[in-house]
């Protein structure tokens, strides 16, 4: 009865780690299957996870269309003999180098086809496009390419002449290879500048900034704490930016910092803080403190609001019993307060380092990761692979990245800082 | 009970909405008439819509639906991407910016179109060759283009004689120096330094005056040559000089047209859009600009190309329809309207002759603008562009904001490019 009892409890448990699969485990493993190939999304012949050989018959059919009628409309009495002499080897290679891949029957009708369809301007389907290859093919394929393309290099450099290259390199572009890398797009990051610096910017960013949010979210709860009759009204307005979507706050930011019009930097300038009003985002050091402080404005009132239901936990008897012994209010703070805090401090201090060590919209609006790269973090590099160059293998390879210093950071946290809070059960 | 018969209902009525006037009505169109969907980024003169309705009127038997992308250049890349690489037929000729055929041709999305150009034996050499190379990729023709863009020097006609307007990059320092804080101005000259794209035109601007080059005819990196350092210590000359402001790198075009019509610079250097804006009524310095080809560097003067495409989405249903479409957006008249409503610069170089062209839009008519405009210098023509673009940028605001000398940057500029372009073959 009671093992039965225990089974049916599991049962209960279920759908959240259904729910725990499909939205974590599945999509995470997808990442990292990704990581391993070399995919780009606006490359055709990389465009997907591939393990074997094809040709794209669509392509094939288009380039050889251009080469063709390039071919046929060159000049032949501007050439001499040695050159007439090439182009028709050309002819004759291009030829040969369609017969290793159109070798059957099937295959010439196959080409035949997709030549109609393209003739009648007609979409070419998926089933038509790839024809699967033996790697040998492809071998004798690209042999005679490289002898195409030997001859091309020795005719003379006229405009003609360029055009005719440019297309016959495209021959280069209609074959799907395996794009299996292995972890070279990690061995790649290892040695990445560009991630260290950012990493290095992204650190700096979360540390400080996490730093600052907690001594003044710590000051703010407390005096929100104390104030009783105006609690409500200034606990909306201490919100304030909170709410604030980010991107927006981050434009209004922009605005202040501005060099020409930003109030902000005027009066930055007026009271001596910096040299010129035009220093703020425009100098490296400058344009990293401006984010932060947008941020420290931004996600101060979310620290005091969790502090402040931490220390209506803390019952108002052990204060009287402090008063009663003759500790003053610092005492009473240091030793009262923030150790009965602690627990709600460590959450405040895991959520937001993990959101710090993501930031992206702020700096993203803000500077765009400049000036001179000086404020790219790692979401801002992840983005730019990933959206911007759809480089899709080495973007999950940086997703995959972040998400290991994410848990490292977690763990940090739950194992060494948290290790009383988190396991009070036990107590 | 009740509301499952009410869903019931609704479904069934629905269903007979769609049974009566959904497949019933694109039958009855299909056989009279094919619809295809243009977009474009949002026109905010609406001229689009009159050159459609003129296109519907002598093309009775093609109904063209016009939608419009947003009108940030990037957010209308990442959405026709979106529809485009899920192969969808939602779209049938679409607007391209400048840098994406290569891209757009490499990734399939776009139809090639040499086989339309030699059925119907169009004469390439009516346009402006710039743009035609812009369009081409590995030799095959992937857009047409519509319109032209480039650089220009703006300067203010109230403050600099007519004897004294820079020729070279030299002779701006010098006369932005000379008349900075004259009537009103606070800075000698505008740029656009910020770490983006328009960093990119700017500095293709200072390299391809000097003879530089960053990408050769067959796509290899040969950035790191004496030309690219001379125009690119020539900016760092002009950054440094004292004539811009000393945010300069956070400036974009926004920042420039806002600072300029507002009176505060002598000098600007800003896209064509500029000039409406500066003769707008909002505008402070109405009627006190002309405009100049950028100053010249040892090679002469050279402009960055900008401006747009028109393409046929490769997985559309129509493609003859929309290759008449698209024909029509190209060719004389199509050009012609666009001039006229639109205010753009055409690409069929016939026009510029044109009476009513030059009426609407008289800095059709001025030498030096087409002299500006015919001088203009292709960004990269790479499939990978953004990948580019986002190495230079980088490098480039190093030598804006001076944290490297310029030839350390461009042989670094040189070195990730190469393994930039190496990786991704």
């Amino acid at each position: 009865m009671d093992r039965k009892e225990k089974v049916f409890g599991y049962l209960f448990l279920l759908p959240a780690v259904l729910i725990f699969i499909f939205v974590a485990v599945i999509p995470l493993v997808q990442v990292f299957v990704f990581s391993l190939f070399d995919i780009q999304l606006n490359n055709p012949t990389k465009s997907e996870v591939s393990l074997s050989y094809k040709i794209d018959v669509e392509n094939y059919a288009n380039t050889l269309f251009t080469a063709t009628s390039i071919i046929d409309s060159i000049n032949m009495e501007a050439l001499n003999d040695s050159q007439k002499k090439t182009i028709s080897r050309i002819k004759h290679l291009l030829a040969m180098m369609e017969k290793s891949i159109f070798n059957t029957k099937t295959r010439i009708d196959r080409l035949n086809k997709v030549n109609e369809l393209l003739n009648n301007f007609h979409p070419v389907d998926n089933k038509l496009k790839y024809l699967p290859v033996a790697a040998k093919e492809i071998n004798q394929y690209n042999t005679y390419f490289k002898k195409i393309m030997d001859l091309t290099n020795s005719l003379p450099n006229t405009q003609e002449m360029n055009d005719l290259k440019q297309a016959l390199l495209a021959f280069d572009q209609v074959i799907v290879k395996p794009n299996f890398v292995g972890l070279q797009n990690y061995s790649y990051y290892l040695k990445d500048s560009r991630l260290f610096s950012a990493v290095k910017n992204t650190l700096l960013f979360t540390v400080i900034t996490v730093f600052f949010e907690l001594v003044f979210g710590l000051m703010l709860a407390v005096v929100m704490h104390k104030v009783a009759n105006l609690k409500n009204v200034f606990k909306s307005i201490v919100l304030l930016p909170w709410a604030i979507p980010t991107v927006i706050s981050a434009l209004m930011w922009k605005f202040m910092y501005d060099g020409q019009v930003g109030i902000l930097a005027k009066f930055f300038a007026d009271i001596g803080l910096i040299k010129s009003s035009a220093d703020l985002l425009s100098s490296t050091t400058n344009a990293m403190i401006a984010a932060m402080t947008a941020d420290i404005w931004k996600t101060t009132p979310y620290i005091a609001i969790l502090l402040v239901a931490g220390l209506q936990t803390i019952p108002e008897s052990l204060y009287e019993a402090a008063k009663v012994d003759g500790a003053n209010a610092v005492y009473q703070f240091f030793r009262i307060t923030l150790p009965m805090l602690k627990p709600t401090i460590l959450v405040a201090l895991l959520f937001r380092t993990l959101d710090a060590f993501r930031v992206f919209d702020l700096i993203y609006v803000l500077t765009g990761g400049g000036p001179a790269n000086s404020t790219e973090t790692v979401s801002i590099y992840t983005y730019k692979t990933l959206f911007n160059q759809l480089d899709f293998g080495r973007g999950s390879t940086l997703a995959v990245l972040i998400f290991i210093m994410v848990t490292i950071i977690s763990f940090i946290y739950i194992k060494i800082l948290g290790a009383e809070v988190f396991s009070h059960q036990k107590r | 009970m009740k509301r499952f018969i009410a869903v019931m209902v609704l479904i069934a009525f629905s269903v007979g909405l769609f049974l009566a006037f959904g497949p019933a009505n694109s039958n009855a169109a299909s056989k009279k008439q094919v619809t295809i969907t243009y977009v474009r980024g949002k026109d905010e003169t609406h001229a689009t819509e009159k050159i459609i309705k003129e296109f519907m009127k002598k093309n009775p038997d093609i109904k063209v639906i016009y939608k419009e992308n947003p009108s940030d250049t990037g957010q209308n890349h990442d959405q026709l991407v979106t529809v485009l690489s899920a192969g969808g037929s939602d779209i049938d000729v679409f607007d391209m910016d400048v840098i994406w055929p290569a891209e757009f041709a490499q990734a399939g999305y776009t139809l090639p179109l040499d086989r339309f150009i030699k059925r119907d034996k169009i004469n390439l050499n009516d346009y402006i060759k710039g743009t035609i190379d812009a369009a081409r990729f590995k030799g095959q023709m992937w857009a047409f283009p519509r319109f032209i863009d480039a650089g220009l020097l703006y300067y203010r006609k109230d403050i600099v004689p007519q004897n004294e307007l820079p020729k070279t990059w030299d002779d701006l320092i010098k006369v932005a120096k000379k008349y900075k804080g004259k009537n009103g101005t606070k800075y000698g000259f505008l740029m656009q330094a910020k770490q983006y794209e328009g960093l990119v035109c700017d500095a293709i601007e200072y390299i391809a005056s000097y003879g530089g080059k960053v990408v050769d005819e067959s796509g290899n990196i040969v950035v790191n040559n004496q030309g690219t350092i001379d125009g690119l210590n020539m900016m760092r000359k002009v950054i440094t000089s004292g004539i811009v402001p000393p945010n300069i790198n956070t400036f974009t075009e926004v920042e420039t047209h806002t600072a300029f019509i507002n009176g505060l610079s002598v000098f600007a250097r800003n896209w064509p859009y500029m000039w409406a804006m500066v003769n707008s009524p909002q505008s402070k310095v109405r009627g006190k600009v002309g405009i100049l080809p950028l100053p010249k560097g040892s090679k002469g003067s050279a402009a960055c190309l900008g401006g747009w495409m028109v393409g046929i989405n490769k997985f559309s249903k129509n493609p003859e329809a929309s290759w008449r479409l698209l024909k029509f957006l190209v060719q004389k008249e199509g050009q012609k309207l666009m001039a006229i409503y639109n205010g753009n610069v055409p690409v069929y170089k016939p026009l510029f002759n044109d009476k009513d062209v030059i009426k609407a839009n008289p800095l059709i008519g001025d030498k030096k603008f087409i002299e500006a405009i015919l001088a203009a210098v292709p960004r990269p023509v790479s499939p990978i562009y953004p990948k580019i673009s986002d190495v230079m940028q980088i490098e480039l605001s190093n030598i804006v904001n001076g944290k490297k000398d310029v030839k350390t940057a461009v042989a670094d500029m040189d070195k990730k490019l190469k393994e930039v372009v190496k990786t991704s073959k």
